[in-house]
């Protein structure tokens, strides 16, 4: 029978914020707390609306096809966390008349916040999307 | 060292929500920093998984585009995807990104050079609510 833990918080006892994880194989241990997200966004352009969020307090549209996200709770440094992006095409569905490429610059920027450009390869010129992407890994403030 | 043994973990003011003190000293969410689903594959062939975490199936749909079909369901179709892949190419640009979001799928594609690729090395990543 498997055992449940039902538990509103998880502190670590030694570190409060480091609590060892049995990985997959048996035979590693992994960081509970370094091996989780901190933060993701995906932001609609088109709109100018979240469309999910997680420890995202607010969006700043910096003109087309540019954004902060700035955080809920900061991370510990501008240089203690990475950011990965993706992004749409356009409007999700529309695979029949846009192939247009894109890519997603993501990068950190202060401790408070990461900055993102959703750009046409075609052009180089930002642009807006309707599902501009952002996940944050790194060490909360 | 403290150990705890257990199979599963339940909040218990809510089901669905247990805080977890971070590096700091500020708290997160475990269920919302953990990834729902991931899969690494190899999109020429037969679309050959190395490995992945909640995905059920994938489907061929065109050159350079795939449809991955969650083993559990997300709640809505606004969750937010990373997705990478090897450009066949050496020269020249590519760009990949998830063109179809649904609760149960997602579908992507990559290009290079504007031309629809099979990479080798398919990468995604996904967060968001589940059902």
């Amino acid at each position: 029978m498997a055992s449940v833990l039902k538990v509103n918080t998880l502190t670590g006892v030694t570190t409060a914020g480091s609590i060892v994880v049995t990985g997959e194989g048996n035979s590693t241990t992994t960081n509970l707390q370094q091996g989780l997200n901190k933060a993701f966004c995906s932001y609609d352009f088109d709109t100018d609306q979240v469309r999910s969020s997680f420890n995202i307090g607010s969006v700043t549209d910096r003109g087309t096809g540019s954004l902060y996200g700035n955080f809920t709770n900061n991370m510990g440094s501008a240089t203690g966390y990475t950011c990965t992006s993706g992004t749409t095409a356009n409007d999700p569905g529309s695979m029949a008349n846009d192939d247009t490429n894109r890519y997603s610059l993501i990068s950190a920027d202060t401790a408070a916040r990461y900055s993102q450009n959703n750009v046409a390869l075609s052009t180089g010129a930002v642009i807006n999307d309707e599902a501009v992407q952002g996940i944050i890994v790194g060490d909360l403030a | 060292m403290s150990t705890l043994n257990v199979d599963a973990l339940v909040g218990v003011s809510s089901a669905n929500a247990i805080t977890v003190r971070g590096e700091g000293s500020a708290t997160t969410s475990l269920q919302q920093g953990l990834a729902k689903m991931w899969i690494h594959f190899d999109g020429t062939g037969s679309q050959a998984v190395g490995d992945s975490f909640n995905h059920a199936s994938i489907t061929d749909d065109a050159v350079g585009r795939y449809t991955v079909v969650f083993t559990n369901n997300m709640v809505n179709d606004d969750y937010s995807v990373q997705y990478n892949a090897m450009a066949v190419n050496t020269s020249g640009g590519s760009a990949t990104y998830i063109y179809t979001f649904a609760t149960s799928s997602c579908s992507s594609k990559h290009f290079e050079n504007g031309t629809n690729r099979d990479s080798t090395e398919n990468t995604m990543t996904l967060n968001g609510d589940l059902a």
